[in-house]
């Protein structure tokens, strides 16, 4: 394919997000102008909130990059069952379930090296993701069950599992809420900022111009590395030429000899490792220890997996950038001080409503042209 | 008196062809005229244009006179313009008369008025001898009455120029019939008609013109009466077409496909016989259990009992991983829902079930190198147009894509071929391409299968001939000794003549 064919194409699939989010931006002012505020009074508030010494931008910067880490792991999980013809809702139970795994093996194989440890942890982490995910698959495949329907109820079930795990049989003796004891220290992954004083009990550090605390850590990334696999696998891999032909046409897939059963439970068994893979970010680079109120707040964040998914049209590229701008319009979030956090989640809704029509709505205007007379 | 349309000078190009170039098309108020042409010429993308779905690149149309300004189905109805595709757009759950008034139904105050609606409809089929029940739903009318009733709808709208996209492509005989009356009576009416088809003999039985596309320019408009088929073929194509299949006698040899005592849904204990080196021809109404017969041979559809044995293994319960490995090749019956991802490109099309090949994969990753050389070789044998190996499959024209599907299937080298409506769609050039692949596959030694809903394609390419009724098979005879009458009375139901 030259570039001049490649253009026309590139600009239909970047033009309509990018409209969106200008859409959407644009109906936050009409909001903020319906509050009787100034939007861009509001705007330079947020800014000068955000640039306020000692450290400027630089720790805004880390938090967009620590939100947008889940968002990429739980908007590639989505976009690979969706490329298979599959909507996997069931992040939320995935993550709990490779969070409870990555938690017991970082605590409980302490005993093993650094280089085995973490990998061992995230592993296992997939696995369980990906057991979760193949569940929904498998009763897909075989019994014709609705994966909608199933992977919600599995939020449920791995909710109220992970609960009774934290607080009974695996609960740390010392803590005062559900949650495991806390992981070997060697099995943290390392924040890219820089700690002003390496204190002792300070997780390690990459050592970049970003402050300590923000807990943006190694998992950024694996997180790229896997979108980058995702596409490989997806667009270079005979699996997942099976696995796209599947999601376009199934009847046709089938008739060809490919097994739609296997490819199913195959997808959703991927979708799920790569959201139980997030568990590396919540709870080797994060809270080190598996927490069960912290990870079910951070597990939740997998709905906006699927808007990311959406905005990225299912492609790892696109959901990488998508990651990055929801990510910064929660942030945004925090530092609003004069007007409601909400107006956050309205733009949120307003960016996925505006993806969703305007790309409709973007092929209609090329499409119906009024001829001058 | 002005044209009822007048297409100048029509031009109208996609991201990689050139549909339409400098097209010149008229028609007269009252005449039903063919558009005919190859596959992939620019017939429904011309239609499309007058229909207002695609905005000309250059070129004028007028409409009784009146040139046309804006390009939108709207702006075409308005104008008195109404299209009936080739794939219907009913509501399979509402009824006929609310199809048909769908959009603009009779209100009594805010309520939707049945009565009326059914009244009007019916009136309405009344007029134009379009005989079908408004109460009934769309779901319970074969094909021929959904085309019906997309021809009422078209009608209820006021169209006075009716296009039909390849009407006759998915309809029985008997239907096809019934058809070219309800288009006479149209014409008696005063409604001009144009009408795609790649059917030649039916082009000279009902249409007072023919205008002929070739590569996307118009090659002249002629006489239908006057001008022989093999003069239009040849307009078409740019060459002579032989319009009879050649080919020597059959060598059969052993049974390859042997089918015992064979029931399932709508089958009821069908047993038959392919030779490896013959053409079995099925003949029959639709809807008798040829479709589940198909299925069944591909591993789509388990047996219920009996036996089916391709190249001495039993595959009665098996998938089609194993029919392929037992030497199938399928040309399926839906294009588009079995045997194409509209999604894919050509290319990836052209190795679709066989991308396991170590020739397309290894390791895990797929060999475009191989695959892309190979797509460009098959292009260029079975001449799809436009030969291009990344455009979507699905952009194709109907023949293109049954082109795609058959280069696919025989370069598997297969011991046994399924063809299930080969040239449904296909333009002439090709069918007489496609009749002589099958040829040619039969005397490698291939056994073949042949089920179409013509008559005449079974009569002209099998060896033998089998007709099906009621789920069995009713009678085996040879080509040689068959006739249209004694065939014909098979698949009614009546009994051999023996
Ligand atoms: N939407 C589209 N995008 C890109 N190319 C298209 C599109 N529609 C048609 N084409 C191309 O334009 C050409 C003309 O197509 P068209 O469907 O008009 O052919 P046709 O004469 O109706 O053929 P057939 O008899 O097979 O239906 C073909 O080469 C086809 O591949
Ligand atoms: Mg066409």
């Amino acid at each position: 394919m030259n570039l001049k064919s490649l253009w026309p194409s590139l600009l239909s699939r970047v033009l309509p997000p990018v409209l969106a989010v200008a859409c959407a931006v644009v109906l936050g002012m009409l909001i903020v102008l319906a509050l009787r505020l100034n939007p861009f009074a509001v705007a330079s508030e947020v800014f000068t909130t955000a640039s306020m010494p000692p450290v400027g931008l630089r720790d805004d910067v880390g938090y967009v990059l620590a939100y947008a880490t889940p968002l990429i792991f739980s908007g590639l999980a989505v976009a690979v069952a969706f490329r298979a013809g599959l909507f996997n809702i069931g992040g939320m139970g995935q993550i709990m379930i490779g969070s409870l795994c990555c938690g017991l093996v970082g605590w409980k194989l302490a005993a093993l090296p650094m280089l085995l440890l973490i990998p061992a942890a995230i592993a296992v982490a997939a696995a369980g993701g990906a057991l979760w995910g193949a569940i929904a698959g498998a009763l897909k495949a075989w019994r014709g069950s609705h994966e909608v329907i199933i992977t919600i109820m599995l939020n449920f079930v791995a909710v109220a599992l992970t609960d009774w795990l934290a607080n009974g049989p695996w609960k740390d003796p010392h803590g005062m809420a559900a949650q495991l004891p806390a992981i070997a220290p060697h099995a943290r992954l390392a924040r890219l900022g820089t700690y002003p004083v390496a204190a002792e009990g300070t997780p390690p550090s990459l050592g970049l111009p970003i402050p300590g605390y923000v807990p943006v850590n190694l998992a950024l990334p694996i997180a790229l590395l896997l979108a980058a696999a995702v596409w490989v696998w997806l667009w270079r891999t005979t699996a997942g030429y099976e696995h796209r032909a599947v999601g376009h046409n199934p009847e046709a897939s089938r008739a060809a000899g490919i097994s739609v059963k296997r490819v199913t439970l195959r997808a959703m068994a991927l979708s799920g490792a790569l959201a139980g893979i997030s568990a590396s970010d919540l709870v080797l680079g994060y809270k080190h220890t598996f927490r069960q109120d912290d990870a079910m707040g951070y597990a939740g964040q997998a709905f906006v997996g699927i808007a990311v998914s959406l905005m990225g049209q299912n492609h790892p590229v696109g959901i990488v950038f998508a990651a990055l701008l929801f990510g910064a319009l929660q942030h945004t979030g925090v530092l609003l001080k004069t007007i409601p956090k909400d107006l956050i989640l309205i733009l949120q809704a307003a960016v996925i409503l505006f993806v969703i029509c305007g790309n409709e709505i973007f092929r209609r205007l090329l499409a119906r042209r009024v001829r001058p007379a | 008196m002005p044209s009822a349309v007048e297409m100048i000078g029509i031009e109208k190009r996609f991201p990689r062809v050139v549909a339409n170039h400098d097209v010149n098309f008229s028609v007269e108020e009252g005449e039903i005229h063919a558009l005919v042409g190859e596959n992939g010429a620019g017939k429904s993308t011309l239609m499309k244009v007058l229909y207002g779905l695609y905005a000309p690149d250059g070129g004028t149309v007028r409409v009784f006179g009146k040139e046309m300004r804006e390009f939108s189905p709207a702006a075409a109805i308005a104008a008195g313009i109404g299209m009936v595709h080739q794939h219907f757009m009913l509501v399979p759950t509402l009824t006929v008369a609310e199809n048909v008034m769908l959009g603009m139904e009779p209100r009594r105050g805010p309520f939707f008025a049945r009565g009326r609606a059914e009244t009007e409809v019916g009136a309405l089929s009344e007029k134009y001898g379009l005989r079908v029940d408004p109460g009934a739903r769309i779901e319970e009318l074969s094909v021929g009455l959904e085309q019906r009733v997309e021809i009422l709808k078209v009608l209820a709208r006021g169209a006075r120029i009716l296009i039909l996209d390849e009407p006759t492509a998915v309809l029985t005989p008997q239907e096809v019939e019934d058809l070219y009356a309800t288009l006479r009576s149209l014409k008696a009416q005063g409604k001009t008609v144009i009408f795609i088809t790649h059917k030649l003999k039916e082009v000279r039985a009902i249409t007072d013109r023919l205008t002929v596309l070739r590569r996307g320019a118009t090659v002249g408009t002629v006489a239908s009466a006057e001008t022989s088929q093999e003069q239009i073929a040849e307009m078409m194509v740019g060459r002579p077409v032989s319009l009879r299949v050649e080919k020597t006698a059959a060598m059969p040899t052993a049974p390859v496909l042997e089918v015992r005592h064979l029931c399932a849904e709508k089958l009821n204990d069908v047993t038959l016989e392919v030779r490896a080196g013959e053409i079995l021809g099925i003949a029959g109404v639709e809807g008798n259990g040829q479709s589940e017969l198909l299925e069944c041979l591909s591993g789509l559809r388990e047996a219920e009992s009996g036996e089916v044995v391709l190249g001495g293994e039993d595959l009665s319960a098996a998938g089609p991983p194993a029919w392929f490995r037992a030497g199938l090749a399928v040309i399926p019956e839906d294009r588009l829902k079995r045997g194409l991802v509209g999604d894919y490109s050509v290319a990836d099309n052209l190795v679709l079930g066989r991308h396991r090949l170590p020739r397309y994969t290894s390791t895990g990753f797929v060999r475009a190198g191989a695959r892309d050389a190979d797509a460009e070789e098959l292009i260029r044998r079975f001449d799809v147009r436009p030969p291009e190996k990344s455009v979507e499959a699905r952009s194709l024209s109907g023949g293109n894509q049954q082109k795609v599907i058959i280069a696919r299937e025989l370069s598997r080298v297969p011991r046994f071929l399924l063809a299930a409506h080969p040239t449904r769609g296909v333009d002439i050039g090709a069918i007489e391409f496609i009749h002589k692949a099958i040829v040619a596959e039969r005397d490698r030694g291939v056994g073949v299968l042949l089920v179409s809903a013509e008559l005449s394609e079974v009569m002209a390419l099998s060896d033998r001939i089998a007709v099906m009724y009621g789920g069995r098979i009713v009678g085996v005879v040879s080509a040689a000794s068959a006739d249209e009458k004694s065939l014909g009375l098979l698949m009614a139901g009546g009994k051999a003549a023996s």
